[in-house]
C-alpha cells in the first residue's frame, strides 16, 4: 500500500488541535501523530502490559530473512481501557496482530498505539489521546475495497 | 510495514466530520461559568460571605447528605478553560503561558509535563485532570478521590479552621460547609504547579473557593456534579479567576484501583528537554511489576 496520501493542510491542522489535549500524563511530542506518518506493523504479541500510567503492547516482528525485532507501542491507562472492554486477556502471548500506530520521531522501534487488528479480523482500540484510534480505524476501513 | 493510505476526498470528509463532531460535542458539554454574587478581595472574604449567606451552614446527618455515589468521569471536555484562557494572568505568568502556547504551535504539545515523572496532579489541576473521581460524604468530612496518583482531598466540614503545620502540600488544606445540597470548599497552602498540561501555572499563594452541587440530567444534559470555582492568586493572577467543570456519572461498571506510576512509567525527560520514552531492552526501562500478559491456558509461567 503505497498510494499517495494528500490532504489539505488546514484540515490536518484543525484535526491535530482537536485531539491535542490528550488524557495521558505526558506530552506526545515524541510521536508523529499525523495520519500520513501512520505505520502498520504485523507481528505476534510478546507482552501486553496493562498498567498505569500507560499500557504497553510489545510484538515481535519477523522479516522475510527470519530476523526478529521487537516493537513496543504505548497505549492508554487502565482507567481508560477497562470501560472500553479491553482487559488483561485482550491480547494473548503468541497472537498474531497488526498494530497501527504513530511512530516515534527518532526512528526507534515504537510508537503510540492507534488500533489493533486481530487475526480474526476484529479490531480493538487501546489508544490514548482521545479519538486517534477511531480516526485511524475509520481511515483504514475507508480504503478497503 | 506499509504507509497507510486512502483516497483524498473520503479522508477529507472523514476529517471534517470528525472535527465538526468534536467541536460540537465539546462546546455542548463545556460547563458554563456562573460567577460568584460579588467580587471579593480574597478567598477568605468570599468564603465568609457564603458561610454567612448559608446561616452558618447546613448540619447534615448521614441520611440527609446528597447522593454522590458511583464513579464519575472527569474530562477536559467539561471544563470551562479553553485556549487561549481568559485568566487575568500576571505579567510573569502570562509569559510562562505564552511559552507553552508557542511550544504547542511548534510540536502540537508542550515539550514536557511534570506529571511525566509522576508528580501528583495537585490542586487546582486535580479539578480537571481527566481521570475517574469518586466521593465519600459524611457529616463532618468529605473525601474527594481521584484515581490518578490516588489523590484524595479531605474536606473538613465540622467547623474546624485551616491547619497547615507542614506548610504547603500538593492538595493543600481544605475546609468547608454544606449549604443545603451544595458543598462549599476553601483550599489553601498548595504548591506552585499548574492548572493543566499546557495551561497557565499557579503560584503557591493560590487559594480556591469551590461550590459543588449534583445536578440531575435533563433535556439531554447528563447527570453530573458541577463545580463552580474562583481562584485567588496574588502572584499568578491580577484578579480572581472564575472557572467551572463537571463530572459526568459513568454508565459502566468500574472499580478504582491503586495507581502506580513511579515503578511503571517509562516516559521521561529527554536530553533535548522534550518528552521521550524508554523502550523494552533500553537502559532504564522499568519492566512491568505483575500486571502482564497472561500466559495461554496450560502454559507454565516464566
Amino acid at each position: 500500500m503505497n498510494t499517495r496520501f494528500v490532504m489539505p493542510a488546514v484540515v490536518l491542522a484543525v484535526a491535530a488541535t482537536a485531539v491535542a489535549p490528550a488524557a495521558a500524563h505526558h506530552s506526545f511530542n515524541m510521536f508523529n501523530m499525523t495520519p500520513q506518518a501512520e505505520i502498520a506493523v504485523e507481528g505476534v504479541v510478546k507482552q501486553w502490559s496493562l498498567v498505569n500510567p500507560h499500557s504497553w503492547l510489545t510484538i515481535t516482528v519477523t522479516d522475510p530473512n527470519g530476523t526478529q525485532t521487537d516493537w513496543s507501542f504505548e497505549g492508554a491507562a487502565v482507567a481508560q481501557l477497562i470501560p472500553k472492554g479491553i482487559t488483561i486477556d485482550t491480547y494473548k502471548v503468541g497472537e498474531k496482530v497488526t498494530v497501527v500506530a504513530g511512530p516515534l520521531k527518532d526512528g526507534r522501534h515504537g510508537g503510540v498505539l492507534k488500533f489493533v487488528q486481530h487475526a480474526n479480523g476484529t479490531y480493538t482500540l487501546p489508544n490514548d489521546a482521545g479519538s486517534i484510534g477511531q480516526e485511524a480505524l475509520d481511515r483504514w476501513k475507508a480504503k478497503k475495497p | 510495514m506499509d504507509r497507510l493510505s486512502t483516497r483524498t476526498p473520503a479522508l477529507v470528509a472523514i476529517c471534517l466530520a470528525f472535527v465538526a463532531a468534536f467541536v460540537s460535542t465539546a462546546s455542548a458539554q463545556r460547563e458554563a461559568v456562573v460567577p460568584p454574587p460579588s467580587r471579593f478581595a480574597s478567598a477568605q472574604e468570599h468564603y465568609d460571605f457564603l458561610l454567612k449567606n448559608a446561616k452558618g451552614g447546613t448540619k447534615h446527618t448521614i441520611t440527609s447528605l446528597p447522593d454522590w455515589s458511583g464513579i464519575w468521569q472527569s474530562g477536559i471536555t467539561t471544563m470551562s478553560m479553553n485556549h487561549p484562557v481568559d485568566a487575568p494572568l500576571s505579567r510573569e505568568y502570562r509569559a510562562r503561558y505564552d511559552e507553552k502556547q508557542r511550544q504547542e504551535r511548534e510540536v502540537g504539545e508542550v515539550y514536557y509535563d511534570r506529571l511525566t515523572h509522576c508528580e501528583p496532579s495537585a490542586y487546582p489541576r486535580w479539578l480537571v485532570e481527566p481521570y475517574h473521581k469518586e466521593f465519600s460524604l459524611s457529616p463532618n468530612q468529605s473525601w474527594l478521590m481521584q484515581e490518578y496518583m490516588n489523590e484524595t482531598r479531605r474536606v473538613y466540614t465540622d467547623g474546624r479552621p485551616h491547619a497547615t503545620p507542614e506548610g504547603h502540600t500538593w492538595l493543600g488544606d481544605s475546609i468547608g460547609f454544606w449549604d443545603g445540597d451544595k458543598l462549599v470548599i476553601w483550599t489553601l497552602a498548595v504548591k506552585a504547579a499548574d492548572y493543566l498540561r499546557g495551561y497557565p501555572d499557579n503560584s503557591a499563594e493560590l487559594e480556591g473557593i469551590e461550590v459543588w452541587r449534583r445536578v440531575k440530567g435533563q433535556n439531554r444534559t447528563p447527570d453530573r456534579i458541577v463545580v463552580q470555582a474562583t481562584m485567588y492568586d496574588r502572584v499568578g493572577l491580577t484578579a480572581p479567576w472564575n472557572v467551572a467543570t463537571s463530572y459526568v456519572k459513568a454508565d459502566y461498571q468500574y472499580r478504582i484501583r491503586y495507581w502506580d506510576c513511579a515503578l511503571t512509567s517509562n516516559d521521561t525527560l529527554g536530553a533535548d528537554g522534550k518528552t521521550t520514552t524508554v523502550l523494552p531492552g533500553e537502559a532504564g526501562f522499568k519492566p512491568p511489576q505483575n500486571d502482564v500478559t497472561r500466559a495461554p491456558q496450560g502454559a507454565k509461567p516464566e
